[in-house]
């Protein structure tokens, strides 16, 4: 029988948005309340450290700035898809989020006489985007991280990987991990839970995410039976690096640079005259990308045709202090520098928009359980998020979902381990009988290869009802032959296959959500840009796509958008 | 604090060795250059001991070596991780042994000096 | 081009002993070592374990030793390494638990002991309605050794931490200069107490091969020699100690030009 370990409150995640609930809990209860922080990487290993950018928040009242227009903006982005509550909400918490982390040493970047600097991003109509040079995210996680250390009421789990959630009645009873490091299955009970375990970008090839992101919590979740929203949003950034797919910010258009067809126009002038570049990312990357297909791209062998991104005209001074990122990347994978040479850039996969639906507190619809971070829908983004407002996201939801998930758990909540103790047996065989002892001809790594080649081919920028049909065949296929999918590690020890194997047992569950859920949108609207519709159509399509478990598949219904403020109007840049 | 100042010692007591060798490399071997001819001589010897300044220059010297030795010595000891009880013995005992070192090497010259 | 790759395996369940598996690889331009350790892994033998997640430099997970020095492998283009034997083995000087994966544990836990954090009295006391001074100058002070990515390269490059398992080593030196530097704190002397005492600070030999080998540029060598003169002269009483910059008033109005208001409410 596995062990059995308890907390007040587990978190599973430790990027920003675990971190910052992690600390958040901590101070509410005065370091009381005891954490259990899993992660299927080491702290500090996260995506979040990847977060380019900026962080957006309404800093600058006496500039002209103010979290109305923040929302508005927010608003406007999301194609209207955004619950404007929860935009509200956000917008006013940001300000004082960006002061906090200032309080706890984060280094960003300042203006001459001392204060906080702030750059412009796309669909933001004011420069609000608080950064420290291009690696915002990074020092976001550092500072979390190193503050989090001040406390001792928190037990590191790095390298356990939930397997499954467990969740009774309504109400959250525990979950199982497997402990990568002596290949264990042990059963976590908490008063509460947090999931805040990212996104699913790793369900493309082509995509800025780091290869642990494999929307592990939200698959979780899925399999409980909590509601998944809005998965069919994916975001498109503008500018991935080719081949790679590594993130170019948009800081790079923030700070001035152009984004250049083949024949040398800047043809984001064509499309967005007033914000050129700096438009929102769902019509910059449909821009590049219709450049491209229309044959004004360049060629790359592999077929990944690319633009450039111009930052020569910067200079190296400023490309130096406020990119330096960027140019080690360009510099240490393309041997191209950035201050002479233009960057070969192409619409890539960077952000889930969709998640876990939760209220606007960050709870779930199950009784114990909250989300928070790119893994939760709360909805802010709605069809397409703004730069600079992920980060943010995190730290918003993170306080309030941490804040809401101790108060709960040093208050109301329980321990019923006898419940959960139940579920451990089945989920043992699972995984030590059937799927390590499994002997079948499929492999793993040829199936995962297989969906990130479908979803990048199918469902990609713009996609169409045959290709959205032709990609859920793809994927029911991959599912029924990933049951033939056999393991040749067998070590207990850090057996990395096995994590790849669950992994994969989640993506294939949440691709089959966004094609059917893409299938079924019959508009464009954000992220989701369809060819054979391509106005949005509030009349039909106004709604949250709910995506539930059933053992025949998703079960789909509509959630209404909370619209308390401005109603949809037309989408102009 | 104190592991600083120590430290600082260390760094101190170098430095004082690199002029006290200067003059040491001086007297002992480049003496020639000055018409002395065998300065490991018992009477050249002793005729330096008791001249004031040398006398000054033996104590500062001898100070400044056993110190810095003993100070790198217990840098090396510490690097096979005794762990902290039998860290303290070693410091303590190599405390103990830099002042026998220094105050026998200071009676002998000042024995020679007032000789 | 095709190369041989040998890469050091270990794994505790099925044996005590390490050994050296040989694969051939098909190496192309631009094609870095974590590159082809993920084609490795998923064509010709999946037991090969190794960490790595953000394939781009910034999250630390995949430091191994590359032909016997210590690299980030998705930093590392095999081609600048190597045309004809690629040699792949864990990090020195953190134990080793399967193939190229070693325990981080004792190495996070050193990063704590020197109070990664701003420590200030009014800590507090401080509300949140303006930020605290820095001049960017104040920044620049420190914030090169806040690159640190915690990916343990400068810890198996050191020759302290080779033969001192207790030595606090680059990683927590850097980042205890870097806190301490900061026009934010004011914690100079309970961090230079948890930095210099025992196995600390003093340890460190000037061999600035944490230094040669940080991929992310943070200079380690130079912030422990940083430290080790502002200790001294605080010890001698010959440096001020500062009071940590304070909040900023707030600012005048003083509105951008050409930025509209929200649009009015549609509802209600």
């Amino acid at each position: 029988m596995a062990e059995i370990i308890k907390h007040d409150l587990l978190i599973l995640g430790s990027g920003l948005a675990g971190l910052r609930a992690a600390v958040e809990a901590s101070i509410q209860t005065s370091g009381k309340i005891n954490i259990g922080l899993i992660s299927k990487v080491q702290l500090m290993r996260s995506h979040s450290v990847c977060a380019e950018g900026g962080t957006a928040a309404a800093l600058r009242p006496e500039e002209g700035d103010s979290p109305g227009l923040h929302a508005w903006d927010s608003v406007k982005g999301s194609d209207f898809l955004a619950d404007q509550d929860a935009v509200s909400r956000f917008a006013e918490i940001m300000p004082s989020e960006i002061l906090q982390l200032d309080r706890w040493g984060i280094p960003w970047s300042r203006r001459l006489d001392g204060r906080i600097d702030q750059r412009p991003f796309g669909g933001h109509s004011f420069p609000r985007a608080v950064y420290a040079a291009d690696k915002t995210g990074f020092f976001e996680m550092q500072t979390l991280y190193d503050n989090l250390l001040r406390y001792n009421n928190f037990k590191r789990y790095d390298e356990w990987f939930a397997t499954k959630l467990i969740v009774e009645k309504g109400e959250f009873k525990g979950l199982t991990a497997l402990n990568m490091a002596n290949g264990g299955l042990y059963l976590f009970c908490a008063k509460a839970l947090l999931i805040a375990s990212g996104g699913a970008g790793r369900l493309f090839g082509f995509t800025t995410f780091s290869h642990s992101v494999t929307g592990d919590g939200i698959a979780m979740a899925y399999r409980a039976g909590l509601p998944i929203k809005d998965l069919e949003f994916m975001q498109f950034h503008p500018t991935g690096l080719v081949p790679s797919g590594i993130l170019m910010t948009e800081a790079c258009r923030g700070e001035g640079g152009y984004l250049v067809n083949s024949k040398g126009e800047r043809f984001m002038d064509k499309y967005a005259s007033k914000l050129k570049e700096l438009a929102p990312r769902d019509i910059v990357s449909r821009s590049s990308m219709t450049e491209i297909e229309e044959g004004r791209g360049f060629k790359e062998p592999s077929g990944l045709d690319f633009v450039h991104l111009d930052l020569r005209h910067l200079g190296a001074d400023k490309i130096n202090e406020r990119l330096p990122l960027i140019r080690e990347v360009c510099l240490n994978f393309l041997n191209l520098d950035p201050i002479d040479k233009p960057i070969p850039v192409r619409p890539v996969q960077h952000y889930t928009m969709g998640g876990i639906h939760t209220d606007i507190n960050g709870a779930a619809p199950v009784k114990g359980i909250w989300a928070a971070g790119e893994a939760a829908c709360v909805s802010l983004h709605g069809g397409n998020r703004l730069g600079a407002n992920s980060t943010a996201e995190c730290l918003a939801w993170g306080k309030i979902a941490g804040a809401e998930a101790a108060k709960w758990a040093v208050s109301g909540g329980a321990i019923c381990e006898q419940e959960a103790k139940n579920a451990v047996p089945e989920e043992e065989k699972r995984i030590f009988q059937d799927i390590l002892k499994r002997s079948g001809k499929e492999n793993v790594y040829r199936i995962r290869a297989e969906m990130r080649e479908t979803m990048d081919k199918n469902l990609g920028v713009f996609r169409t009802e045959e290709s959205i049909k032709s990609g859920l065949e793809k994927i029911k296929e991959l599912q029924a032959r990933f049951q033939q999918a056999s393991i040749q590690d067998k070590s207990r020890t850090y057996n990395t296959q096995l994590i790849h194997y669950l992994e994969l047992d989640g993506l294939l569950d949440l691709a089959e959500i966004l094609v059917r859920g893409a299938l079924q949108r019959k508009e464009s609207r954000g992220g989701h840009a369809r060819r054979d519709f391509p106005k949005r159509d509030d009349d039909n399509f106004l709604w949250h796509t709910i995506a539930k478990y059933t053992d025949k598949g998703p079960e789909f219904s509509t959630l209404p958008v909370s619209i308390t403020t401005w109603k949809p109007v037309e989408r102009k840049y | 604090m104190n592991s600083v100042r120590c430290w600082f010692l260390f760094l101190l007591a170098g430095l004082i060795l690199f002029f006290i060798m200067a003059a040491h490399m001086a007297t002992f071997h480049l003496s020639h250059f000055f018409g002395i001819h065998e300065p490991l001589s018992y009477d050249s010897v002793m005729a330096r001991s008791q001249q004031a300044l040398f006398l000054i220059f033996y104590l500062i010297g001898l100070s400044a070596a056993v110190y810095h030795g003993l100070y790198g010595f217990r840098r090396i000891l510490m690097e096979l991780s005794l762990g902290r009880s039998l860290e303290k013995l070693v410091t303590a005992g190599l405390c103990v042994a830099g002042s026998v070192m220094v105050l026998v090497g200071m009676a002998a010259t000042v024995m020679a000096f007032l000789q | 081009m095709k190369i041989k790759v040998k890469v050091s395996r270990f794994d505790p369940d099925k044996s005590p002993e390490r050994y050296f598996s040989e694969y051939e690889l098909e190496v192309s331009e631009g094609m870095t070592v974590l590159d082809g350790l993920i084609w490795l892994k998923e064509n010709a033998d999946p037991t090969i374990s190794f960490r790595y997640s953000c394939r781009m430099g910034v999250c630390g997970s995949c430091a191994m030793m590359i032909n016997s020095y210590p690299h980030l492998a998705c930093h590392t283009q095999i081609l600048e390494i190597t045309k004809s034997v690629l040699v792949l083995e864990p990090l020195c000087n953190h134990a080793n638990v399967r193939d190229l994966i070693c325990d981080f544990s004792a190495f996070f836990e050193k990063h704590r002991t020197i109070k990664p954090h701003l420590l200030r009295e009014d800590a507090e006391k401080l509300d949140l309605t303006g930020e605290i001074s820095q001049t960017p100058q104040e920044l620049e002070s420190y914030l090169q050794f806040s690159y640190c990515i915690k990916c343990g390269i400068c810890v198996a490059a050191c020759p302290t931490c080779a033969t001192d398992k207790e030595y606090l080593g680059p990683q927590a030196l850097a980042q205890a200069y870097r806190y301490t530097q900061d026009s934010r704190d004011a914690g100079g002397d309970k961090r230079i107490e948890a930095a210099a005492e025992g196995h600390g600070i003093h340890h460190c030999h000037y061999a600035g091969a944490c230094s040669e080998a940080c991929p992310k540029g943070v200079d380690p060598a130079f912030a422990i020699q940083l430290f080790r003169k502002q200790m001294v002269l605080r010890s001698l009483g010959l440096k001020e100690t500062r009071p940590p910059a304070g909040e900023m008033p707030p600012m005048t109005l003083n509105p951008k030009p050409n930025i509209p208001k929200p649009p009015e409410p549609t509802i209600k």
